[in-house]
């Protein structure tokens, strides 16, 4: 018989009925040799099994109660199993408490369902020892970080176990890679070491065919994936390839770009403080869209005084006007001993979106200072925009940073739990 | 839930938008009709 033909016949071997010898009730014995304790579903009884005799040695005081029920028969990653066993531990000297299901597969021997506060592992022996690196152990090359230690007490136990159920001096570790863990329990004498994975509810009930409710799941799971932390990896790469695309592209805008002086000139201020000043035209040149940006630059030697220009940018051709104001202030001195300043002789700005063709300025300079006797204007044509760049790596790192807190305090709440957190600096 | 395909979509309609701007000279958040006044901030330090 193989593998195959268990999960493709539905068959399991019959099982062994034994009568419990304190309350008669009739025991199932799945896994035969290799069953070590039975406890009775009636009384509670714990017996030691050994050659097709019971021997009590325990009696559980609190009934527990089994989601799946014993007996249940499921297929879990294309494994038939079958439920023969169902324990309540408790960390020693702690209120934590969880269940474990023991499944049984007399191809692919004990297998186990374990779970915590809502949060299934379905956990199967493995006989390559992992590599112990300082606390956290290696397997097949994935890092498993220690996430638990400590030593269980058996609460109750229902169904055949192939171990010493009421056995307390174990010391189990778990170490996680979620969603796998890898549980490393030692005894005095023997040592198992057990490989599991994160298994939803919905699965379990799946597998087994449950119609009843499954425990709620509160907090998160140990070995628990955040719903997209599969997706961190590829975006951080991605995010990084955006980032170089968008500032190599920058570099390349930034050198191609015309940068034409189109207007240079030194104006001075009419005595009559209600004349403009109308500019010679100037052409903007031809671009690819038809538009492009345009740079407007004022410098004025104020000192200790401000000068205003309100300017009006004039399409010769088609009459649309940009009006816009300029202004620059420097003031300085000293006190208190102390030397300042504040403000700057030169200012710029940009304006957006401007079409070709040949324009004029109309400009109306203001100064409460009779010294600040001119000003010099500057119109470069098609000029690099730095802030454009700055602003679309921010909107491009909003998402993967967003990504990056959510995953990682997640993180910080799974290990919460542990006495082992990276998180925990005290 | 993140999607990485939504992600995608982001960015190409970042870089889509950050070449357009560049094409045609659109300075984000940028004003064609600035105004500006004096603080006169002389007055504070006297």
């Amino acid at each position: 018989m193989n593998g195959s033909e268990i999960n493709s016949n539905d068959n399991l071997p019959s099982a062994e009925i034994l009568n419990c010898p304190k309350c008669r009730v009739a025991l199932r014995v799945t896994g035969f040799l290799l069953t070590k304790n039975i406890a009775c579903r009636k009384c509670h009884g714990i017996f030691n099994y050994s050659s097709g005799n019971l021997r009590l040695i325990k009696i559980f005081r609190k009934e527990k109660y089994n989601h799946i029920p014993i007996g249940s028969k499921g297929t879990i990653d294309g494994k038939k199993y079958e439920v023969v066993g169902f324990a309540n531990y408790r960390e020693a000297h702690t209120p934590y408490a969880w269940d474990e299901y023991i499944l049984f597969s007399p191809i692919h021997g004990y297998s186990f369902l374990s779970v915590y506060e809502g949060h299934w592992n379905y956990l199967e022996q493995i006989i390559l020892r992992p590599k112990q690196i300082v606390n956290d152990v290696n397997l097949n090359g994935d890092t498993y970080r220690i996430f638990n230690r400590y030593k269980q007490k058996t609460d109750y136990a229902l169904g055949e176990f192939p171990w010493d159920i009421t056995e307390n001096s174990n010391t189990i570790t778990e170490y996680i890679n979620p969603p796998y863990i890898i549980v490393h329990d030692k005894g005095t004498n023997e040592e198992t070491w057990l490989l599991g994975k994160y298994i939803t509810p919905e699965e379990i009930k799946e597998a087994f065919n449950l119609q009843t409710h499954l425990p709620e799941q509160t907090g998160i799971g140990s070995t628990q994936l955040h719903a997209s932390s599969a997706s961190l990896s590829k975006v951080k790469q991605l995010t990084l390839y955006v980032v170089l695309s968008i500032t190599v592209l920058q570099i390349i805008l930034s050198f191609t770009a015309k940068e034409k002086v189109v207007f240079k000139d030194q104006l001075n201020i009419p005595a009559n403080k209600t004349a403009g000043i109308v500019s010679p035209p100037f052409i903007l040149e031809n671009t690819l869209s038809g538009k492009s940006n345009l740079q407007v630059e004022l410098i004025a030697p104020v000192h200790n005084s401000w000068m205003e220009a309100d300017i009006t940018l004039v399409n010769d051709n088609t009459g649309e006007e940009f009006h816009f104001e300029q202004g620059v202030e420097y003031y300085s001195g000293v006190e208190d001993g102390e030397s300042w300043s504040e403000g700057q002789n030169y200012t710029d700005l940009t304006l957006s979106y401007i079409p070709e063709g040949k324009y004029h300025l109309n400009i109306f300079p203001a100064t409460p200072d009779e010294g600040v006797g001119y000003f010099q204007l500057t119109l470069t044509q098609d000029v690099s925009m730095l802030s454009n760049f700055f602003i679309i790596l921010l909107l491009a790192l909003i998402f993967p940073v967003a990504l990056w807190i959510s995953v990682s305090s997640y993180e910080a709440q799974r290990w919460m739990n542990s006495d082992f957190s990276p998180y925990n600096t005290e | 839930m993140f999607k990485l395909r939504n992600y995608l979509i982001i960015l190409a309609i970042l870089l889509s938008i950050y070449l357009y701007a560049a094409l045609t000279g659109w300075k984000f958040f940028g004003s064609n009709s600035e105004k500006w006044s004096p603080k006169q901030e002389k007055g504070h330090h006297k």
